[in-house]
Formats: structure tokens, C-alpha cells, sequence
């Protein structure tokens, strides 16, 4: 993985990034809590998930670390105001709303979201590879793509989503489509060629659906903390649950029903998929070492 | 990805415990006719290996993987 000097760099970018904001001090304050939560570089996670993502790809790709360096802090700002606007929609605990309220919260999201693009397109040009606003663009693009599956998500509560390939299409959306812009983004500052972004922007969708996969899981077992069994939503361990339960007439549960080992299985296929996907990339001369740590 | 034919697959696994137990025994000929591509075979098979070593059905920690 990407080590701490790697880390030091990215931290020390999201505060340059954030004084170069010019913001009041109470806004600054806000503004910190998304970023310092304990699984962000400011919180003093060893392994921030989007960071780390980000850092491997440019480490494949060999590219420059200082530029991945920035790289990786847009990306950070960007998936911490991601968090916020998620918490919220999803009615999760939000420690940035529970500090300020809902409407400074959103507010806050609104600020870093808009912050991450714009330290992209500070990012000095470089001869041969991807032009600072590609850079944006594929930050964007990648939003964009995820608050389709988000609207996927919240609009499949009540299992209103039938099918498993609907939920899937949803995971792919959500966490799929931000590691896939992690990852490509982390590339493009070692390589403008689309074919191998192409290839990095697959295994990041593979990965988040991994991810995002594993995540459902987790929460459909632990309704005591999470939303998705009171709400029903449409993820794919609840929704085959739910389809056992219906078609026959009894309630096995959860656990019982065989979603949890239904949907180990398709999160294996994708864990395949990110395997074979960092085959093909090392033999096009990648050096995926940092990914095949996340998906041994 | 064939989702309903994993799904036919594991809800079987799950109702019936001579099919259970034949893919624990023989998961190649177990999953023939379902038409799984070879990843969803490889993974199904997986999964046969792991309730054959007993993984728990309610443990969700025997179900994730490290």
C-alpha cells in the first residue's frame, strides 16, 4: 500500500487546499469534520479507502507522487462531501449534521464538493498526459453517474426494485462508479492512454461493487444500527430475502434464506473480475502490486 | 452475470438437502445444466467448498473472506 509518506503528502494537501479556501473560521471548522472522520486522512486512518485507491493507481502507472499526491486529496474532499449528502438522504447518523444541523451540513457538502473540482484544474499541465480539466471531468462524471445509482437506491425503499439485476445496477452506480473515478483519476497522472484509464476505471467499478456488496451485507444483518431492514431497501442480500419470503410463504430470515451466501457469490465474482482485470493490467506492464493487496 | 440462474442455485442449496449434499461431494457435477459461465461456476464451487468445511449459515464473519 501506498506508505505514510504517501499519506503526509495527501494531508498536506487538503489543508493547503482548504486554507487556499479563504473560508470564515467556523465554516473551516465545519468543513473539517467530513474531512477528519476516522476513516479519512485527517482522522488518521492508516488506510483511507478512496486515498489509498486513488495513490495505487498512480503507483501502477508510475506516476509523479507529488502530482498523485493532489490527485488523491481532490478525491478525498470530493467523496467526504459525498458522505455528508449521503448520511443525509439515507437518514444515517451524520456527525457533521449532528454537530451543525442539516442545513449547514448540506451546505458544507455543497462547499467541498464544489473545492475538489477546483483543485484539479490547479493541477500544473503536463506534456503528454491528461489536461488538468480531464482530470475534473472524470471527477464529475463520476459523481454524476453515482447520484444516478443513489437515486436508484433511495427510490427502491419498499423493495420497489424487483429484480437482483437492478440491485447490482445499483451497487455499480453507487460505490462502483466512485472507485472506478478513484482509480482513474490516480492513473491519469502516470498515462493519458484510454485503454489502460479504461482498464484501471474497471477494476475500480469492480472493486466498489465489492465494496458496496459487502456493505449490504453487513447491514442486512445488523438492523440494530442501520436503515435498510426498517426501510426495506432494495440491496441485493434484503431483496433475495425478501423474494424467498414471498414465493413461499414463510420468513426464514436473513441469514436463513441463503442471501448472505447468494450474494457472497456475486461479490466473488467481482472480487474474479478485479483479479483478472490486474492479470491483464501487469501484462501491459502495470505494476499492480498495491492493487492485488486489496483484492488478494 | 447470471443472477437468477446463481440465485436457482443457491435457494436450492438452501431447500434441498440432497442437492446440498451432492454439491458438497461433486460440486462440478452438481452445478452442470444451469448454464453458469465459468466465474459463476468457480464462485458457486467456492461456495460449495466453504459449506463444506461448515461454514455457518447465520455468521456473516464466516461468510466474508479476508
Amino acid at each position: 500500500m501506498p506508505d505514510s509518506i504517501g499519506l503526509e503528502a495527501v494531508r498536506s494537501r487538503l489543508l493547503e487546499a482548504l486554507g487556499a479556501f479563504n473560508a470564515p473560521a467556523s465554516f473551516s471548522a465545519l468543513l473539517n469534520i467530513p474531512l477528519s472522520q476516522s476513516d479519512k486522512v485527517l482522522g488518521g486512518a492508516e488506510r483511507p479507502s478512496w486515498v489509498t485507491l486513488a495513490l495505487a493507481a498512480c503507483v501502477a502507472t508510475g506516476g509523479d507522487a507529488a502530482y498523485g499526491a493532489r490527485v488523491a486529496a481532490a478525491v478525498e474532499v470530493f467523496m467526504a462531501a459525498l458522505d455528508v449528502l449521503d448520511e443525509i438522504e439515507d437518514g444515517d447518523v451524520s456527525p457533521t449534521a449532528a454537530a451543525t444541523g442539516i442545513p449547514q451540513a448540506l451546505n458544507g457538502a455543497t462547499a467541498l464538493l464544489l473545492l475538489a473540482p477546483r483543485m484539479l484544474l490547479d493541477l500544473p499541465t503536463r506534456d503528454g498526459l491528461p489536461h488538468p480539466g480531464d482530470f475534473a471531468r472524470v471527477l464529475v462524471d463520476g459523481g454524476l453517474t453515482a447520484t444516478g445509482g443513489q437515486h436508484l437506491d433511495l427510490t427502491g425503499e419498499g423493495f420497489a426494485a424487483g429484480s437482483p439485476e437492478e440491485a447490482l445496477a445499483v451497487a455499480r452506480r453507487k460505490a462502483g462508479a466512485l472507485a472506478s473515478t478513484a482509480c482513474r483519476l490516480g492513473a491519469m497522472v502516470g498515462t493519458a492512454d484510454e485503454t489502460l484509464l479504461e482498464l484501471y476505471g474497471r477494476w475500480g467499478m469492480h472493486y466498489g461493487t465489492v465494496a458496496q456488496l459487502a456493505n449490504d451485507l453487513h447491514d442486512a444483518v445488523d438492523d440494530a444500527a442501520k436503515s435498510d431492514v426498517a426501510r426495506k431497501k432494495s440491496t441485493l442480500p434484503l431483496l433475495f430475502s425478501h423474494r424467498v419470503a414471498s414465493e413461499t410463504g414463510s420468513n426464514p430470515g436473513v441469514a436463513a434464506s441463503g442471501a448472505l451466501h447468494f450474494t457472497w457469490v456475486v461479490v466473488e465474482i467481482e472480487r474474479q473480475a478485479c483479479r483478472d482485470l490486474a492479470d491483464e493490467l501487469d501484462a501491459r506492464g502495470q505494476d499492480t502490486a498495491h492493487f492485488r493487496q486489496f483484492v488478494p | 452475470m447470471n443472477l437468477n440462474a446463481i440465485e436457482t442455485v443457491v435457494r436450492r442449496l438452501f431447500s434441498d438437502a440432497a442437492f446440498r449434499a451432492q454439491a458438497i461431494a461433486d460440486p462440478s457435477a452438481a452445478l452442470e445444466g444451469y448454464g453458469l459461465a465459468a466465474a459463476e461456476q468457480a464462485a458457486l464451487t467456492k461456495l460449495c467448498v466453504q459449506m463444506a468445511n461448515g461454514a455457518a449459515t447465520d455468521n456473516i464473519s464466516t461468510v466474508f473472506w479476508k
